[in-house]
């Protein structure tokens, strides 16, 4: 069961984590290890830092980021990304998405109001209130 | 090319971007080197920000916070993109693998000789063995009707003959009954073209076995290649 949860977890942290970026991305520019950082901190829960290298390239691709080196003084060079402007466009859609989606969630988990009760659960309470 | 690292940290590091790089085969050489200059600063961003320990606990924290190379690559390489598993495109790997085997000067004029020499040996055991499973057939069904033929109407071969003026068809020590020679030809042709359809059944198999004989053929002779060039660029 813990394994099924974990996978359902992992699955769901994948199709966010690519959002994650973008909006990491949004007006700043980040390179690699920047950008993990930024993603989570200190320390990097349940994600491995070499996940978002897949991601990146895949917005490369898909022509949402850019990307370019630049020298650094304290060791290697760095790749530096930014959104394009179809990269903009398609994190705000995709962030007022992932809002309307929140809302779903959160929604469907509230306890339903007492008009909005199944009429079985009515007939029950009924019953129990005779028995009584 | 400077390292950066410790001389330890940096022989780990190395390793891990070696196994990397093995991820990325079929990558272009520039999108690859770019790719693990890429992963090279990122494990030194992640192993200068952690100061505790000494340069060999802290690299081999800053891989394992990094992941596994396969996952690390994992959507640039695409499925079959790696050395294992299927591979569909045969051909441009057996023309990509031929024009590396000619050009692999690194290799030296032995070593192309030695591989062009055993890529050539596989092609005509190939060809031979083909060859051999068509003519059984094509020869075996002929004989067949052939015999048939006599079975049903000897007398059309000697009218053939007549007609010829000369012994075209003999029928050897059946000659007063050239039914028994029919029968006998009908077997043995029969036989024979059932050999020649086994062979191409069983033929399937031996291109298998050929074919993957053929790649570990090329896969060696591209990792000498790219060892030269290794040698070549550092000397």
């Amino acid at each position: 069961m813990a394994d099924e949860i974990d996978n359902k977890a992992t699955q769901l942290r994948k199709g966010i984590l690519e959002l994650a970026v973008m909006a990491a991305l949004h007006g700043r520019t980040h390179y690699g290890y920047s950008l993990v950082r930024s993603l989570t901190g200190p320390v990097s829960p349940g994600i491995k830092e070499g996940t978002v290298y897949p991601i990146l390239a895949r917005l490369s691709r898909e022509g949402l980021v850019n990307s370019h080196w630049i020298e650094s003084s304290q060791g290697p060079p760095r790749k530096y990304y930014e959104l394009t402007d179809a990269g903009r466009r398609a994190c705000e859609a995709l962030q007022e998405e992932f809002r309307r989606l929140v809302r779903l969630v959160e929604d469907a988990a509230r306890p339903p109001a007492e008009t909005d009760r199944d009429p079985a659960d009515k007939k029950i309470a009924i019953r129990r209130r005779k028995d009584e | 090319m400077n390292s950066h690292f410790p001389p330890a940290a940096e022989k780990i590091v190395a390793d891990y971007l070696e196994k990397l790089g093995a991820c990325l085969q079929g990558m272009n050489e520039a999108d690859r080197g770019e790719v693990l200059a890429e992963i090279r600063s990122h494990l030194y961003e992640s192993f200068t920000a952690d100061a505790e320990g000494d340069e060999i606990d802290r690299a081999l924290r800053a891989l394992k916070r990094l992941g596994e190379p396969a996952d690390v690559v994992a959507s640039r390489v695409g499925p079959g993109g790696g050395r294992l598993g299927r591979r569909r495109r045969s051909l441009p790997y057996i023309l990509a693998g031929t024009l590396i085997v000619l050009f692999a000067a690194p290799l030296g004029m032995g070593g192309l000789g030695v591989i062009v020499g055993l890529l050539a040996a596989l092609a005509g055991l190939l060809v031979a063995y083909f060859a051999t499973a068509v003519a059984l057939v094509v020869s075996g069904f002929a004989g067949a009707l052939v015999g048939l033929v006599t079975i049903i109407s000897p007398d059309v071969f000697l009218e053939i003959n007549r007609w010829a003026g000369e012994t075209i068809f003999q029928f050897g020590p059946f000659q007063h009954d050239p039914q028994v020679a029919g029968v006998i030809a009908l077997i043995v042709s029969l036989m024979l073209a059932g050999l020649g359809l086994l062979m191409l059944w069983s033929g399937k198999y031996i291109w298998r076995g050929l074919r993957l004989v053929f790649r570990l053929i090329v896969d060696k002779a591209r990792s000498l290649f790219a060892r030269g060039r290794r040698i070549t660029a550092a000397s």
